[in-house]
C-alpha cells in the first residue's frame, strides 16, 4: 500500500494543470448528468471542426445509467493532433484509450469536454475499482452509500448505487 | 482585429515569460485584467514582475467561446504546435462568475507555479477559492526563485528522489512540469543531462522526501505524453 502511495505521489507531482474548473459533489454531478454509462471504448479518432483537432471518443455501452442512448455512444473533447501537423492539447482534459472501461457522466452538448465537470465526472475501471482523474476511488461507505474517495468496492454494487442515484434525482 | 502584447519578466532570476493578449470574444478590458492579475502576484516581497509589450510572444492570453466552456469550466490552457512552433494559450471564460480568480491561477502558471491543493493555485474551484494570492501562494513563488530548477522534488538537494521524478515523467509534454528543468515543455533527455551536471552523487536518504510520501494531491491529471491519440 505504502508503494501505491508513493507511486501516485510521484505521479501527482509530473501532472501540472492550468485548466481551471468548479469542484463538485457526487451529488452535483449526477444532478447535473445528462448521459450516464459504463462502457467500452471502442475508437478514438481525430478530426477536424472548423480547423482544429477534435478526439471524437466511440463507447460501446455495456450498461446505460442515464440519459437516452443506444448501443454505442460517441463523444468528442477538443484538442488532438490533425493530419495537417497541427497539435492541440488541453491541459487536464480527459484522454482515452482503446479497450478502457469508463465510467462517465456527461453533457449532451458540444462542449470543450462533454464531461461534466470538465473530468470529474469520468472514471477508469482498473484493478482498484473506479478511478477518478484525482486517482481517488468510487466507493461505497459503511453505510452503502457512494462516496468519491474511499477504499473501492464491488464495482457491480458501486453501478446499482449509481443508477439508483441517477433514477432518484 | 487588434492584439494587445504584453511581455512579462521576473527579474533577478532565470525566468523570462513573453505574452500578448487578445481580448477577441470577451470585455475589452483584458489587458488591464491582466496587468490587475501581475500586480497581485508582484505584492510577493522579494518578487519583481515588469511587463512590456511585445508581438511575437508564443504565450497568448484570450478568451475561448462562452457556449463550448459549460457552466463548470473557467479557463483553458492549450498548448499548440504548428508548423514547427510551438504556443501557449490561456483560454478564459468570458462567462464565469470566477473569470477574475482563473485568470490570477493562470497567470500564476505562467510565472512558473505548479497547482497545488490550497489557494488561487488550487485549479478547482469553490466559492472559498480566495481572490487574490494567499500567503501561501506568494510563498511558492517566492520559494520557487530560490530553489534550483534541478532539484525537482525541491527538498534542497539534486539526488536520486530527483532522478526518480524525471525517469517517471519522462517524455511527458506540458505546462510547468517539475522535471521539465530547461522549461522546454518536454522532459526529455536535455533535461536529464541537466540533472545529470548538478547531481550529488550519494545512497539515498531511507526514508524519502516529504514531497514523495505525502498522500496525493487533489489535482487530477494533465500533461498528456507527446503523440499519445488522446486530447
Amino acid at each position: 500500500m505504502r508503494q501505491l502511495s508513493l507511486l501516485l505521489a510521484v505521479l501527482s507531482l509530473s501532472w501540472a494543470l492550468a485548466t481551471t474548473f468548479t469542484a463538485l459533489t457526487l451529488e452535483e454531478l449526477t444532478q447535473q448528468a445528462d448521459l450516464a454509462v459504463f462502457g467500452v471504448v471502442e475508437n478514438v479518432a481525430v478530426e477536424a471542426r472548423d480547423g482544429e483537432p477534435w478526439t471524437v471518443v466511440t463507447l460501446t455501452v455495456t450498461r446505460p445509467l442515464a440519459g437516452e442512448l443506444g448501443e454505442s455512444l460517441s463523444l468528442a473533447f477538443y484538442g488532438g493532433v490533425l493530419e495537417t501537423g497541427l497539435s492541440v492539447s488541453v491541459v487536464g482534459m480527459p484522454s482515452f484509450t482503446v479497450g478502457a472501461e469508463v465510467l462517465l457522466l456527461a453533457y449532451d452538448a458540444p462542449y470543450y469536454s462533454p464531461i461534466v465537470g470538465f473530468n470529474q465526472g469520468l472514471w477508469r475501471l482498473t484493478e482498484l475499482g473506479f478511478v477518478d482523474a484525482q486517482e481517488r476511488l468510487l466507493s461505497l461507505n459503511e453505510a452503502g452509500a457512494l462516496t468519491l474517495d474511499g477504499e473501492g468496492g464491488d464495482t457491480e454494487a458501486i453501478l446499482t448505487a449509481l443508477s439508483q442515484l441517477l433514477e432518484n434525482r | 482585429m487588434r492584439y494587445w502584447p504584453v511581455i512579462l519578466l521576473l527579474v533577478s532570476s532565470a525566468l523570462a515569460l513573453t505574452y500578448r493578449v487578445d481580448p477577441r470574444g470577451g470585455p475589452l478590458d483584458l489587458e488591464e485584467r491582466v496587468a490587475g492579475a501581475l500586480a497581485a502576484w508582484a505584492g510577493a516581497e522579494g518578487v519583481e514582475v515588469t511587463a512590456r509589450p511585445t508581438q511575437d510572444a508564443a504565450t497568448v492570453i484570450g478568451y475561448g467561446s462562452a457556449t463550448a466552456f459549460g457552466p463548470d469550466t473557467h479557463s483553458l490552457t492549450v498548448a499548440r504546435t504548428e508548423a514547427g512552433r510551438r504556443a501557449l494559450e490561456v483560454r478564459l471564460n468570458p462567462a464565469s462568475p470566477f473569470r477574475e480568480r482563473a485568470l490570477l491561477h493562470e497567470v500564476g502558471v505562467l510565472l512558473g507555479l505548479s497547482p497545488s491543493d490550497r489557494g488561487i493555485m488550487n485549479p478547482r474551484f469553490t466559492h472559498d477559492t480566495p481572490s487574490a494570492p494567499t500567503a501561501d501562494d506568494l510563498n511558492a513563488l517566492r520559494a520557487q526563485r530560490e530553489v534550483v530548477p534541478e532539484d525537482v522534488n525541491r527538498d534542497g538537494v539534486v539526488d536520486f528522489y530527483d532522478l526518480w521524478l524525471l525517469a517517471q515523467s519522462f517524455g511527458r509534454s506540458g505546462v510547468n512540469l517539475p522535471a521539465d528543468i530547461n522549461r522546454d515543455g518536454v522532459v526529455d533527455r536535455a533535461d536529464l543531462a541537466l540533472l545529470q551536471a548538478a547531481y550529488i552523487f550519494a545512497a539515498p536518504a531511507e526514508t524519502p522526501p516529504a514531497t514523495l510520501a505525502r498522500p496525493p494531491q487533489t489535482a487530477p491529471p494533465a500533461a498528456l505524453p507527446e503523440g499519445e491519440e488522446a486530447p
